[in-house]
């Protein structure tokens, strides 16, 4: 959450540049300010983005040590064939990982559909796509942290 | 997450955006409406403003930029709130206004999918947990 206190602070002094450049009445500096706060939210979300993606990470690889060392083949069927020490995950995909954790077929509002949103997000933000207005980073913060606890 | 949903359409094009654009004045005017309605005794409404909206959705798509509306507000005190949006294709709402009150500053955000009825939610701007729906109480709450 420390994340989170930093970008308020910081969003706050951005917020304050905005109120102020809009009381010149100058359009140019407005939109100047408003861009600045854009892109402030949008690298605290990627700095969100990165931990919430390594906690996934070593929970899926937790998951299937826990899976694999069952004391029943047809249990451990299927989990056997990952490795959770090899640094590549035997290639799993990110979504692959978040499958394991969570469940696909659940729907809209689960932790799967959730976890897929912020994955479009975040790469339309890598790819340059994310034509948003900004990211409410305390928002989607908190829920990235929430998604975490219920994992 | 309603601005992501429009993002990752492969229907999105100029009217679409439009009636989004339509759709949001459409629901400030009804919240600034309430608003007022929901005034305690002594608070009235110092200035109506409109703000120019052209976010960068609306630019991609040649939409014409457009006036929403905010509202200033007083109390027999002097005291001042003002009702500001914030803009519409925000990852996290569908919409966002902010809400500069004596007590402190608040953002109301609509939890609804687009185009459905708004769900108006209001929270401390720096204790976003505290969420809570925005309706007369939690408005006059604000404005105590």
């Amino acid at each position: 959450m420390q994340i989170m206190a930093t970008h308020q602070a910081v969003e706050n002094l951005l917020d304050a540049e905005v109120q102020a450049a809009a009381a010149t009445g100058n359009s140019q500096s407005l939109a100047n300010a408003k861009e600045r706060q854009r892109l402030n939210g949008f690298a605290y979300f990627v700095l969100c983005w990165g931990q919430f993606e390594a906690d996934i990470d070593d929970k899926c690889r937790n998951e299937i040590r826990k899976r694999r060392s069952h004391p029943h083949w047809p249990q451990r069927r299927g989990w056997d064939i990952y490795n959770p020490d090899e640094k590549r995950l035997s290639g799993l995909s990110f979504l692959d990982r978040v499958a394991l954790l969570t469940d696909k077929s659940a729907g809209n509002g689960s932790a799967w559909a959730d976890i897929f949103k912020l994955y479009q997000t975040r790469n339309l933000l890598a790819h340059g796509k994310l034509a948003v207005t900004e990211i409410d980073v305390q928002d989607v913060g908190r829920q990235m942290y929430q998604l975490q606890s219920e994992l | 997450m309603s601005a992501l949903d429009d993002l990752v359409s492969d229907k999105l094009d100029k009217a679409l955006v439009q009636r989004r654009v339509d759709d949001w004045a459409n629901r400030l005017a009804d919240l600034l409406s309430d608003a007022v309605e929901w005034l305690p005794p002594g608070w009235s409404v110092s200035r109506r403003e409109k703000i120019s909206m052209h976010e960068e959705l609306m630019q991609r798509h040649k939409v014409s930029s457009t006036l929403v509306p905010s509202l200033t507000l007083t109390d027999e005190a002097g005291r001042e709130a003002g009702l500001t949006p914030r803009g519409l294709w925000i990852i996290g709402a569908n919409g966002r206004v902010d809400f500069h009150a004596p007590n402190g500053d608040y953002v109301i955000v609509d939890r609804a999918e687009n185009f459905e009825p708004p769900n108006w939610e209001i929270a401390p701007r720096d204790r976003r947990e505290r969420r809570a729906s925005f309706d007369r109480t939690t408005f006059r709450d604000a404005l105590a």
